[in-house]
């Protein structure tokens, strides 16, 4: 149990130092066409235990955000964006369910439930994440296009990031 | 209670999402702003840190000591002082040029009316489309909220909130902030806004309709705020039509900014005061 928190503390305290100190810096696309943001924290919300409550899950979900928003100036919208995932995460991890079903108490990760599961879950998440986030930062679906133009670049990069690093580290938990 | 237990879930994802969203949507406000600046101070340590860690091959010392003497430099400039002599306009034509010695010529009586802060940025972002940046001078250094910032390349942006020792910039590169732009050749002036996307363009509104502008036009700051004195570059005009949408290219380079100069105007209080009359004025006109 207890190395279960460990784990997840860890990966939360490392996600967010890469995602603040390193790729917040770094600007894909160039000064004329800069609409590439990589997220890499979304896999801390991703990764978290099949059986977190789902009211810890939404309260994980708003610390996390509320943490980037202090340190992108960017008031309540990653907040918004990791609230919801967290409260559609469960949801989606019911339509995604394998064939032989969920193991009691692991994490939904690449190693548990095959790299097919997890493609599709990454996917699926990473997507939602950056329509969402991107949306909230517009505001408003007016500017449609420009949500779009910044979601489609930003999700691919992001997606491909993260498969990479579950390739590298590969967690069980 | 099962009630609680079935939909509680569901009851704390709408509170907080709806808790967010007014955060993004009131971000201008009060409480919005405490919340940010006493959540920036750690954030303006851990940035800190990590820049020290950056800079370790430059000498700290040297860059800092030629940033002060930059700033006084800037002091000096006729576009900080301001212009008290008496007889400033009252000369009259034609001028007998052989009765004025240069020891008897008036004396040009001059106040300091701008002063220049040294600081070095310690975040900065223009992915979005309300960009900010973080520097490492704050209230104990004379920073207060409203003040404008440049860097040796020209504007950058306003201070916006302010802590002990850092300060939260609005940057030029933010959909919010409005500032008054001149063309240098004729003095026409303008709204300089962004609109978002491209970091390096921003837009020349309001201009009159008549205006000359060409490409390659130099857009300055008017010195018609009390934030900016005038003369200082914003850019040049990249792009102009018939419809007088202009495009300026920003002559800095906002995502490779490091040392700024904080403005502080010593006569603030005096050009506010007379904003006051003038706006109870009005109020007394309208009854």
């Amino acid at each position: 149990m207890s190395s279960i928190l460990l784990r997840n503390l860890f990966r939360f305290i490392f996600l967010m130092s890469l995602q603040i100190l390193v790729l917040a810096k770094v600007h894909i696309g160039g000064a004329e066409f800069n609409y590439i943001t990589i997220f890499a924290y979304p896999l801390f919300l991703m990764s978290l235990p099949l059986n977190t409550p789902p009211v810890l899950m939404l309260l994980i979900g708003f610390l996390t955000g509320l943490t980037l928003d202090s340190f992108f100036d960017s008031m309540g919208m990653h907040a918004a964006t990791c609230v919801f995932m967290a409260f559609i995460r469960r949801w989606m991890l019911n339509v995604l369910e394998p064939a032989g079903g969920y193991k009691e108490g692991v994490s939904p990760t690449k190693r548990n439930f095959g790299f097919l599961f997890f493609v599709k879950y990454a996917c699926f998440f990473m997507f939602l994440h950056t329509l969402f986030f991107f949306s909230v930062e517009a505001y408003t679906f007016v500017y449609w296009r420009q949500i779009l133009a910044k979601t489609a670049p930003s999700f691919g990069v992001s997606f491909l990031f993260i498969m990479i690093y579950s390739f590298i580290f590969d967690p069980a938990e | 209670m099962q009630f609680l237990i079935r939909y509680g879930s569901f009851f704390l994802f709408l509170i907080l999402e709806t808790y967010s969203l007014v955060l993004v949507a009131q971000y201008n406000t009060k409480a919005g702003e405490i919340y940010q600046s006493s959540a920036n101070m750690f954030a303006g340590l851990v940035y800190t840190h990590f820049n020290t860690f950056n800079k370790y091959l430059s000498n700290q010392n040297d860059i800092d000591s030629l940033q002060k003497e930059n700033g006084e430099l800037r002091q000096q400039l006729e576009t900080s002082k301001y212009d008290n002599s008496a007889t400033r306009g009252m000369v009259t034509f034609p001028v007998d040029t052989s009765t004025i010695r240069p020891d008897t010529a008036p004396q040009k009586d001059v106040l300091l009316q701008f002063r220049y802060i040294g600081a070095e940025v310690i975040n900065n972002s223009i992915a979005r489309d309300n960009n900010y940046l973080t520097i490492n001078r704050g209230k104990a250094h004379g920073i207060k909220s409203g003040m404008g910032v440049i860097s040796s390349d020209g504007v950058v942006g306003v201070v916006k909130n302010t802590t002990d020792h850092f300060s939260q910039v609005m940057s030029i590169l933010n959909k919010q902030m409005l500032l008054s732009g001149m063309v240098k050749r004729n003095r026409y002036f303008g709204t300089i806004l962004w609109r978002g996307g491209n970091p390096r363009i921003v837009n020349l509104d309001n201009i009159q309709k008549h205006a000359d502008i060409r490409k390659g036009d130099t857009i300055e700051t008017s010195g018609y705020s009390e934030i900016f004195p005038g003369g200082i570059r914003i850019g040049t005009v990249a792009n102009t039509n018939r419809f007088y949408e202009i495009d300026v290219e920003l002559s800095n380079e906002i995502s490779k900014i490091r040392y700024v100069y904080v403005i502080e105007n010593f006569f603030i209080k005096e050009l506010k005061a007379l904003q006051e009359i003038q706006q109870s004025q009005q109020r007394l006109n309208i009854r």
